[in-house]
């Protein structure tokens, strides 16, 4: 049974690497800018608890790194820093898994899994005497803003498909009783 | 309610630094070229089906300039055949020459075909870099050029891995081509590409005269990319007096956006 679900948590974040990196990088004009892997992981933490988005952290970092060419390890530290601060704001802050805490929680780690991609790509690239691409211009900001707004996009969307899936989420308002 | 587990933190965060440390001694190689080989046929497809997206989308953003853009080719037709047809005299005059002279011929060069895997990274908004799935094990080299189906160039291998490759595409600012222009004077200069849409030459003398229309091909002065690829054409000249050097805007002749298959050319 518990190999079984191993086998299935395995199949499923190879499959989510392969269409972060096949599919939706080959996606028309904006599209193309959207973390589908982040909004899967922030959603299976709050979900699922930390110990199995940690998991899915290390399997789809592994893969994205091993599909990419950027410095080995910059996926996986940012997808483990962004985890661990968005659950330290998940316990304190956004303790309920209401529509706006799912988007705050997307917003934040959106910020600073770019900020930590970019950084640490950045560096290990000077380290290992690599090319980096990182050039702090208008287009990179712009860049960000739409991958921004798409991940807000999709975080909506997803929460209303598991809103209707399943009863483990609020509604959109906090009702006071 | 979830409670924060230092502990747990700390036992990933190690594994996550054990990974790396593994990948870097060579010791998960092995498993990593198998995964990006299993997964390679998967990842074409994936593209595949989201380039149709993107070549509808952008062929419906397209549809109302398409009208002034098929006049304009209809007259660049004509006139390239009327070129076409000079340069084959000169080509069949060249060849009669070397057979008095028993020149021998070059070599023809290899290619090696490949799918688009993949555009950027995760975190790429600009799309000017392109995966293929072919590697170091297909022959592929850094620094090979990397051409389409009309034999123009389109970008230049940065990195390689066992069985995939990284490009750069002319129009990502990190990808340098020596070209030159094909005019009388046959100016030589820096390709280098422009807000991820367009390339400049740059370095081009005052003395130099190019124009618009001016075809830009790469120089042969790059040890693995032979001369006579074809980048562009001549779109704008900046020419400034009282600079040292005047640049060229040129409009690359493919449109990365509609690529899925490439060849990468191998020297011999």
């Amino acid at each position: 049974m518990r190999f079984r679900k191993i086998l299935l948590n395995s199949i499923l974040i190879l499959i989510l690497a392969l269409v972060q990196t096949g599919f939706i990088s080959g996606l028309p004009s904006w599209f193309g800018n959207f973390n589908l892997s982040l909004i899967i992981l922030l959603f299976i933490l709050v979900m699922g608890g930390l110990n199995l988005s940690l998991w899915w952290v290390i399997g789809t970092g592994t893969l994205l790194d091993i599909f990419s060419f950027e410095p080995f390890g910059t996926h996986l530290f940012s997808l483990v820093l962004t985890i661990v601060i968005v659950n330290f704001l998940l316990v304190h802050f956004f303790t309920n898994r209401s529509l706006y805490s799912f988007l705050a929680l997307t917003f934040f780690g959106s910020l600073f899994y770019e900020f930590f991609s970019n950084s640490i790509g950045y560096f290990l690239s000077l380290i290992l005497n690599k090319v980096s691409f990182l050039v702090l211009d208008e287009r990179f900001w712009t860049g960000e803003l739409k991958q921004l707004i798409l991940n807000l996009f999709g975080t909506l969307i997803l929460f209303y498909a598991f809103n209707f899936l399943s009863v483990k989420l609020k509604p959109v308002f906090l009702i006071k009783r | 309610m979830v409670k924060l587990d230092t502990k747990k933190i700390t036992t990933f965060g190690a594994a996550v630094v054990l990974l790396v440390f593994l990948h870097y001694i060579g010791l998960l190689l092995p498993a990593e070229n198998l995964l990006t080989r299993v997964s390679r046929p998967l990842l074409s497809r994936m593209y595949s089906v989201s380039s149709f997206f993107r070549k509808t989308y952008n062929a419906e953003e397209n549809q109302t300039t398409l009208e002034n853009e098929v006049k304009n080719l209809k007259s660049q037709v004509n006139n390239l055949i009327v070129e076409n047809s000079n340069l084959k005299n000169l080509e069949d005059e060249n060849q009669t020459l070397r057979d008095y002279l028993k020149f021998f011929t070059q070599n023809k060069e290899h290619y090696v075909m490949a799918d688009i895997i993949s555009r950027g990274g995760v975190d790429s908004d600009t799309g000017e870099t392109i995966l293929i799935n072919k590697g170091a094990k297909d022959g592929i080299d850094i620094g090979y050029p990397v051409i389409s189906g009309q034999g123009i160039i389109v970008g230049k291998i940065m990195d390689v891995k066992d069985s995939i490759s990284e490009a750069c595409l002319t129009v990502n600012p990190a990808c340098k081509i020596a070209v030159t222009v094909q005019n009388q004077d046959k100016t030589s200069g820096i390709a280098e590409g422009d807000l991820g849409l367009i390339i400049k030459m740059n370095f081009i003398p005052q003395t130099k005269s190019i124009k618009m229309g001016d075809i830009i091909i790469t120089s042969g002065l790059e040890t693995d990319i032979p001369r006579g690829l074809v980048i562009g054409t001549v779109a704008q000249v900046n020419k400034e007096n009282n600079e040292l050097w005047q640049d060229a805007v040129v409009e690359p002749l493919v449109d990365p956006n509609d690529l899925t298959i490439v060849s990468v050319l191998i020297p011999n």
